[in-house]
């Protein structure tokens, strides 16, 4: 292959062999650095909190994994939008791969959570309102993947999943306020509400750079989910090509013989 | 006291390695499942959108 | 598929199912699309196994939905009375459970037989809280908790402490530790 297309290659860059690519490389180098910063500084450098010690550093990741999974329940919410608008199969996939990727970092915020609530609170789980909440989210995304299992037409599943994927996403404000509008034991915004987080300065470094390479690691793994969506999608449609194949294959001698 | 510092501990490591694990495993899955699906889908298709 | 010329197939394709005049194999014999029922046909009988299956986990995150939705509402629609409140409706609350905040009285915690006794305060109300069990790590004076427990006589009888945090982390020895004592003790009613 390499020897007889050898003019064509030098245009046309050979069929990648997986769902990497220089882009995807580059950016998960620098997703790589901010992880290594982020260790270091999380586990290592920042120093204990006055009132938390060292139980803090759970803080490192609760937040930036609950931001990556809000990304990419916006990024649901915006190709469902574009998917109804537009119809196209890359709404679809971007808005299905992103749902994925966010339920995955939305159940480890949750996990990362209930041990803070453990050291801190002394309880795991308690049924107060940004906990209610947030239960109320995951079960509607992980709804979302359900439904999406469910075999169907593409285009029909692709309409269920897209007003799921729009209606979903009204948690994230509620979340995001119960802790206002409700009693409850969960303490108050820490990112997105207060102008200056009321933080230290090395424990703000390690938070945000958590929070980046977080944001980064999302978008590397959405990159890779939609294209490994796209190839399934294209694998799925080789199956029916080659299952109708066989049908034409079994029908041709029948019909010879009837004629 | 040593045995509620353990608690904190474990709590700690735990949710470090929860986040990694889960989203590495994920990562590790995603991508070998690309390279799978890239063997079976004709290059020409291999093209993202 | 044994077809037989003689008798009419009842196999024939559906109409409807027919190619499109336009397609490109439109001039070729109408192909058999239908589904298959035959134990060949194990295509379909997994993809009604699938269907089942997905549908189920999304009727099964229906319930799981509804049974979060009762227990948030039952618990989070008024997660604690403050220990005012809960003073001003000692009448009405009787012996029943519920959760009571306020703010842990410095120089009033004493290790007990079962547990541990202090006073809480919140608004111009203190009250004797008698705990069974061991308080958490982080339970100490100036802090504010919430307490499951009931009133007994003019105590209140809690068997878990949760350690309330407010958003302010302060690096250990800061500047800040000074300001986050002050907003205690502001909390913890020195007014009253």
């Amino acid at each position: 292959m390499t020897t007889t297309k050898t003019e064509s290659l030098s245009t046309v860059p050979a069929a990648p062999t997986g769902t990497g690519s220089r882009g995807t490389r580059v950016l998960g180098a620098v997703a790589l650095l901010f992880l290594v910063i982020a260790v270091a500084y999380g586990l290592l450098i920042s120093p204990p909190d006055a009132q938390l010690g060292n139980t803090i550093r759970i803080i490192y990741m609760h937040v930036p994994t609950v931001m990556a999974a809000y990304l990419a329940f916006l990024i649901t919410a915006v190709s469902s939008g574009m998917y109804l608008w537009k119809r196209t199969e890359f709404w679809d996939l971007l808005g299905s791969s992103a749902a994925e990727i966010g339920v995955l970092f939305f159940a480890v915020t949750i996990v990362d959570g209930a041990l803070w609530g453990k050291v801190t609170w002394g309880v795991f789980w308690r049924w107060e309102p940004r906990l209610t909440t947030s239960a109320v989210l995951l079960i509607m995304y992980i709804g979302y993947l359900a439904v999406r299992a469910i075999p169907a037409d593409p285009k029909t599943r692709a309409t269920r999943c897209a007003i799921i994927g729009l209606v979903a996403v009204v948690n994230i404000p509620i979340v995001h306020k119960a802790v206002d509008w409700w009693r409850g034991l969960h303490q108050g915004k820490t990112v997105l509400g207060t102008i200056d987080p009321e933080m230290g300065g090395t424990q703000l470094f390690a938070m945000y750079s958590a929070l980046v390479a977080g944001i980064l690691v999302c978008v590397w793994l959405l990159i890779h989910r939609f294209r490994a969506g796209f190839l399934a999608e294209r694998a799925s449609d080789l199956g029916l090509d080659q299952a109708l194949e066989e049908r034409r294959l079994e029908s041709s001698p029948a019909q010879g013989a009837d004629s | 006291m040593s045995g509620a510092s353990m608690t904190e501990t474990l709590c700690i490591i735990g949710a470090w390695l929860v986040t990694f694990g889960a989203v590495g495993a994920y990562a590790a899955s995603v991508i070998l499942r690309g390279r799978r699906l890239s063997k079976i889908v004709p290059p020409e298709q291999r093209r993202w959108m | 598929m044994d077809v037989n010329p003689s008798v009419p197939d009842p196999s024939v394709p559906d109409p409807s199912l027919l190619d499109d005049e336009e397609s490109p194999d439109a001039a070729t014999p109408a192909l058999d699309v239908t589904p298959r029922s035959s134990p060949a046909a194990s295509t379909g009988n997994s993809k009604s196994l699938r269907t089942y299956v997905a549908m189920g986990a999304v009727l099964a995150l229906v319930g799981i939905m509804g049974l979060v939705l009762f227990k948030g509402l039952n618990n989070a629609a008024l997660f604690y009375y403050n220990v005012d409140e809960a003073v001003a409706q000692r009448q009405d609350l009787g012996d029943q459970r519920f959760r009571m905040q306020g703010n842990v009285v410095d120089g009033t915690i004493k290790k007990t037989d079962g547990g541990v006794s202090f006073v809480i305060a919140y608004g111009d109300k203190k009250l004797n809280v008698v705990n069974s069990g061991a308080p958490p790590e982080l339970f100490n004076a100036k802090i504010p908790v919430i307490l499951e427990g009931e009133f007994s006589g003019d105590e209140f009888h809690s068997d878990q402490i949760l350690i309330r945090h407010d958003s302010t982390y302060d690096e250990k020895n800061a500047d800040r530790v000074k300001k986050a004592q002050a907003d205690a003790d502001l909390r913890s009613g020195s007014s009253g």
